[in-house]
């Protein structure tokens, strides 16, 4: 069996992970990235639209692309990446180091041992049994995602005509995809009132081609002997009930953030976002143990889940160095209009950058940063959906009992 | 008047365009991208076209426009691309070049799998 010793491990080598791995390697420690697809870039290497890299590469990139910078930015780094490698378990032991099990195809189990540990696992989407849809079970039903990976990386159609269910952006993606590919789209439909993928989606890749698409609706049924053969889609508001003919329902209907590694490490888990709750140095409960990504939540753009990935990187390698990192014990709490606020702790008197993700929609809001229940920080944000992150960068102050986040509607 | 969303990042700003005295003005947008957006996509709309090549040995490549390419053009590109096969291209190769005299190139944009 073979053993590798490194400071810091990082699970998963997509856009999070190949920029924790090159900070933390930048930052001087011996770092080992494992992913277990056969190339490294995660979800990007399907993601052949453009659209990526704005913020962190100054530059419009493709998912491949944005893949490939980030892949070569880690290597030069000096981060070693092992691809085709699945990690089925991670030990922290006595002494607090780690014990990581691998298992590939090449290799068969190899033993990693390491100081520090990054999760950047990424997500899973959200299939039709997760939102419960009745009817039958025939050929033809997918998630989006695993449409495009059909699509993009085998080269395989995955019908003609197709209903998508649910207006986030790999749906809206998906739909522009599938009229380039010479497939017909029904529709898009939207169980909510407004949809959930970006503008700019819904501009290019439904309103270009006419797909219409049906907010407040929701598939009420499947219909189908061997193959879909149609969908029962009802307006949610009046009730009426259409009948959509295709052979194909895509459904993209949310994230799940995957943390089955971390679960069995005991990581306590913020159901908020799905993902482990994080300190400042986007530290778990675990000790020793950072994560980053989608993982941690679920972002809309990877250029935010890259730069996020760079503070655990970061984090990682000091902590591996021994050189300890601030104790993060206050707690950062926020109002209902805030899904919720990652990190769920800092530190006092230390330069944070926090994640929100909204509950409201509205033109222009307020987002207060208050101590003791007094705003210490503001900052303005227009066109505010759920389907939009908001970050905000602020000051801790060096005494204080209580932090927490509002946003407010500005009218 | 005409609404449109400009595309050019994520921010996706609404703006309201209208053409006077030949001059396209527009409203909403938060930088100048978003003007020079919106007169294109007025007198000429443009998009970046990203597909997947088969490469000869059967593997498939992904591949992009260096730049927006007028609509109009689209559904020729990629009737052209369908139908043939391309040995595979380095990253950032350039496969179809000068598209229908506009200067705008199908290039590479990452490996084949």
């Amino acid at each position: 069996m073979k053993k590798i010793d490194c400071d810091v491990l990082v699970i998963g080598a997509g856009g999070a992970g190949l920029s924790a791995a090159q900070a933390a390697a930048s930052a001087g420690a011996k770092v080992l990235t494992v992913d277990r697809e056969e190339a490294c870039g995660g979800v990007l290497c399907q993601c052949i639209h453009n659209g990526f890299g704005l913020r962190f590469f100054n530059a419009e990139l493709t998912g491949p692309e944005y893949a490939l910078r980030m892949e070569r930015a880690a290597r030069e780094s000096g981060a070693e990446i092992r691809c085709g490698e699945t990690v089925s378990s991670v030990v922290r032991r006595s002494d607090g180091t780690f014990e990581a099990t691998l298992f590939s195809a090449a290799d068969g189990v190899t033993k990693v041992e390491s100081r520090a540990a990054v999760f950047t696992t990424g997500c899973r989407e959200r299939t039709r049994a997760n939102i419960a849809v009745p009817g039958d079970r025939c050929a033809g039903i997918y998630t989006a995602g695993s449409a495009q990976k059909l699509m993009n990386l085998n080269g395989m159609l995955p019908g003609r005509r197709a209903l998508i269910v649910g207006s986030g952006d790999i749906g809206l993606i998906m739909a522009r995809r599938c009229r380039w590919s010479g497939i017909e789209v029904a529709a898009v439909i939207e169980i909510l009132p407004e949809p959930s993928g970006l503008p700019r989606n819904i501009a290019q890749c439904l309103r270009d081609f006419d797909i219409p698409l049906l907010l407040s609706h929701r598939c009420r049924k499947i219909i189908g002997r061997n193959r879909v053969e149609a969908a029962e889609v009802e307006n949610m508001t009046t009730g009426e009930v259409m009948t959509f003919k295709c052979d194909t329902i895509l459904f993209s209907v949310g994230l799940i953030p995957e943390n089955e590694l971390l679960k069995a490490m005991g990581a306590k888990l913020n159901p908020a976002t799905g993902g482990p709750g994080v300190d400042s140095s986007l530290q778990c409960s675990v000790p020793g143990v950072f994560a980053a990504g989608n993982s941690l939540h679920v972002h809309d753009l990877v250029d935010f889940a890259s730069l996020e990935a760079r503070r655990a990187g970061e984090s990682a390698a000091r902590y591996a160095s021994g050189a300890g990192l601030p104790a993060a014990e206050l707690p950062v709490s926020c109002s209902r209009s805030l899904k919720y606020v990652v990190p769920g702790r800092c530190a006092a008197g230390e330069s944070c950058e926090f994640f929100f993700r909204p509950t409201v929609s509205c033109r222009r809001a307020k987002l207060s940063f208050l101590a003791d229940g007094s705003e210490i920080a503001k900052k303005m944000c227009v066109s505010v959906r759920p389907a939009e992150m908001l970050t905000m960068k602020a000051d801790v102050p060096a005494e204080a009992k209580n932090l927490s986040f509002e946003l407010e509607e500005c009218k | 008047m005409k609404r449109i969303i400009c595309i050019t990042c994520p921010t996706g700003c609404e703006m309201e365009v209208d053409e006077k005295e030949g001059k396209i003005l527009c409203t909403g947008n938060r930088c100048p991208r978003g003007a020079a957006y919106a007169e294109t996509e007025l007198r000429d709309p443009r998009r970046v076209v990203t597909a997947v090549l088969r490469c000869t040995d059967g593997r498939f490549q992904p591949v992009r426009t260096d730049k927006p390419l007028p609509r109009k053009l689209i559904a020729g590109l990629l009737n052209t691309i369908l139908k043939k096969s391309f040995p595979e291209a380095e990253p950032g190769a350039v496969i179809v070049s000068d598209i229908g005299n506009t200067g705008v190139n199908l290039i590479a944009s990452g490996p084949a799998r």
